[in-house]
């Protein structure tokens, strides 16, 4: 049990530092483009990047559910 | 339309899947196969505009990269803003290839290393009209073998393609087995390819399951027909119109 929390953790933890680092590259990038109006890169990536956190947010809220659910049947049966 | 709305009345049928059970409602499945298009034909257009030619950049720069590091090519590139498409490689030796919106990948997740494999045929002396469009080609059928491999985790999109055949399938099944209700209930006999086809019998083994099906449940056969005694009737009627016919849950 409590291992699986912890695999459930670091699983949130790494999705979201990828999220991080997605931001990171963008705005190291933009500046780097050659392209005329390169900034909607991020115009583009950024809503990309809201929609990747709800889903992680969502994620997150679905294990603690999940969680609680267990305990609930847990201490039914006790 | 009255097809649309018979099915939409039936009894929604139920696929099993990895201990699952899968209910698709109409709404969803047209919302999907015609949504599903349009969205890819739209996410195309918008990546399409001008604006947007950031991407192009983007992944003409990677797969120069990954030629130079790989292959050693000294490929380059070069931008000129004018005409319909901006981005193009400078093969050495070779000339120069422009790049378009379809070759950015948005269609296609193998897209960079079909660039590279590419490019690198038409470096070493390969014509480009031999290379492009079959490797176009068999890059695209991996993408779909990749979908198709996504079955594990997302079985719900090949499901829903088999759910659509069950929905089709099912009405006409069903007047399959009223035309042997009818046929039962009026001459006692029903023609024994129909009842194979109601039982989903195997066409190699047909003969010998249907004689084996029929000696099962006390029913005779003559010549292409099965004959049910008339005080069986009653009982065959209502085997047949179960959801899975003649299935027996104890005996």
């Amino acid at each position: 049990m409590m291992e699986q929390i912890l695999i459930k953790k670091l699983f949130i933890w790494a999705i979201l530092s990828l999220n991080l680092i997605f931001a990171f590259i963008i705005g190291v990038t933009i500046p780097q483009l050659e392209t005329y109006n390169s900034q909607i890169f991020g115009y583009v990536m950024i809503p990309l990047l809201i929609i990747l956190n709800f889903i992680i947010v969502d994620r997150f809220h679905f294990y603690i559910v999940q969680l609680e659910e267990r305990e609930d049947k847990h201490d039914d049966e006790d | 339309m009255m097809k649309i709305k018979a099915i939409a009345k039936m009894k929604k049928p139920i696929i099993e899947y990895n201990e699952r059970k899968y209910v698709f409602s109409i709404k969803s499945l047209i919302i999907f196969a015609i949504g599903g298009p349009i969205s890819a034909y739209l996410v195309y257009l918008f990546f399409d505009l001008q604006l947007n030619y950031w991407l192009h950049e983007i992944v003409v720069k990677q797969t120069v990269y990954f030629l130079n590091l790989l292959f050693n090519m000294n490929a380059t590139i070069e931008y000129t803003p004018i005409g319909k498409y901006h981005w193009n490689f400078i093969v050495p030796g070779r000339g120069m290839i422009s790049f378009e919106t379809f070759c950015t990948g948005i269609q296609d997740v193998v897209n960079i290393i079909r660039m590279l494999i590419q490019i690198e045929l038409y470096y070493i002396g390969y014509a480009w009209n031999d290379i492009h469009f079959s490797i176009s080609a068999a890059s695209s059928f991996i993408a779909v073998i990749i979908v198709l491999l996504t079955h594990r985790w997302i079985p719900e999109f090949i499901i829903s393609i088999i759910y659509v055949g069950t929905l089709v399938s099912e009405p006409i099944k069903l007047k399959r087995k009223e035309k042997v209700k009818e046929q039962v209930q009026t001459t006692n006999e029903v023609d024994i390819k129909t009842m194979g086809k109601i039982l989903r019998m195997d066409r190699k083994t047909f003969s010998q399951d249907m004689v084996t099906w029929a000696k099962d449940y006390e029913y005779a056969i003559e010549g292409e027909y099965l004959k049910v005694p008339p005080e069986k009737v009653p009982e065959f009627i209502k085997l047949l119109m179960q959801d899975k016919p003649f299935q027996r849950t104890s005996k």
